[in-house]
């Protein structure tokens, strides 16, 4: 009994790190073709062109009217918790580090990864479920730099690109806030966030956006290309793609915030 | 064939991706040969709109703009409909002025829907 639960244990923890170690040898080579000028071929760019249509430019009325709603609330609430405990000499630091550092990104990666990621992982698993993959092979097109590399890039770019505009509307909707709350003039509040805010922060933020761009296409491309043969296995493939996403994009932001706090 | 491109694209994407073309030009090439056998009017169709015959001829042109020397069918009596389509697709492949050898692999159930066109049947 002990013997055979000994055993589950190994094999269980045997499939897991090669799983593991599987998606970091595939997640490594989508990174040495992104190095190699030769992945960008017409078809590639094309691709990439449409991705980054619908990841970023398709999402931005829904995303404005999110971060307008749900982000002037939550600057709101900041400021106002700020004020209540007289840090309102803190302000400019405290909205800068919520806004830049953590909210305007890990917001953006949710509603991308909620939106973009489960159509990628979607796409793929059908795909693959359809032999269309097959087809890409034998005909020797090569399935990173044409279906993966273009979804990676659009990827870090619309991420990097909504978290700037999220951070601005936050930031926007903020010096609202300050003036009927405060009755700050906006000239104040401008060089309140301007002597706030450091290299750190937009590198933070970079360097954020980019990572949870990378993951929130990445986790969901590996997940799709690993569906079983079957179109019921697609919803099966998509949850467990998620999953993974959202663990992933929690242990980032866990991360950053351990950084941060170093 | 890639359900989420139209068939011109489909064609194309061999050239652009092997040789590199500009995607205007070889989608100017797929289109000319769609053009030859009159079947421009599916260039912008996606695969579900097409007939099978439609798909079969889409998928005989893209092996075309291949490097590769002859293009096996495999089992194409499961692909097309009807023997009237059959001799459709051979009066295609003839328009087509394929430059590389064209051979279908079926089964020697199907022999008999061959019998009585020109073609060799090699057990």
């Amino acid at each position: 009994m002990l013997i055979r639960f000994i055993e589950y244990i190994g094999d269980k923890s045997i499939k897991r790190l090669l799983s593991v170690y599987e998606f970091f040898s595939f997640s490594y080579l989508c990174f040495v073709h992104i190095l190699n000028p030769a992945s960008y071929n017409p078809a590639m760019r094309m691709v990439l062109v449409k991705q980054i249509y619908f990841t970023t430019i398709g999402i931005i009325p829904l995303f404005i009217t999110m971060a307008l709603f749900f982000g002037s609330i939550v600057i709101g609430l900041v400021i106002i918790l700020a004020a209540h405990y007289s840090l309102q000499g803190e302000i400019g630091s405290i909205i800068v580090t919520f806004v830049i550092d953590e909210f305007a990104p890990f917001f953006t990666a949710l509603l991308i990864a909620l939106r973009s990621g489960t159509a990628v992982n979607t796409e793929i698993a059908v795909m693959n479920v359809n032999r269309e993959l097959n087809t890409l092979r034998e005909y020797k097109i090569d399935l990173i730099d044409y279906l993966f590399l273009p979804r990676i890039i659009s990827g870090v770019i619309s991420l990097t690109a909504l978290s700037i505009l999220f951070a601005f509307i936050m930031l926007g909707s903020g010096y609202i806030f300050i003036f009927f709350y405060m009755s700050m003039d906006f000239y104040a509040y401008a060089t309140l966030l301007i002597k706030a805010i450091e290299v750190y922060d937009l590198l933070l933020l970079f360097v954020k956006a980019a990572a949870f761009g990378v993951v929130s296409m990445l986790i969901p491309i590996y997940s799709g290309l690993k569906t079983e043969n079957s179109y019921s296995a697609i919803p099966i493939s998509v949850l467990n793609g998620m999953v993974k996403l959202f663990v992933a994009l929690f242990f980032i932001e866990v991360v950053s915030l351990l950084i941060h706090l170093l | 064939m890639i359900y989420n491109l139209t068939i011109v694209e489909n064609i194309a994407l061999i050239k652009e991706v092997h040789e590199r073309m500009e995607i205007g030009e070889a989608q100017r090439v797929a289109m000319g040969y769609l053009r030859d056998i009159s079947l421009e009017h599916i260039a912008d169709k996606r695969v579900n709109e097409c007939t099978l015959l439609e798909i079969l001829i889409a998928m005989i042109i893209r092996a075309m703009m291949t490097r590769e020397a002859s293009i096996l069918i495999e089992v194409s009596h499961t692909i097309v409909d009807s023997v009237h389509e059959i001799e459709a697709l051979f009066t295609i492949i003839k328009s087509l002025q394929i430059q590389k050898s064209v051979q279908f692999l079926d089964l020697i159930d199907n022999q008999t829907y061959y019998e009585g066109y020109r073609c060799n049947i090699i057990k």
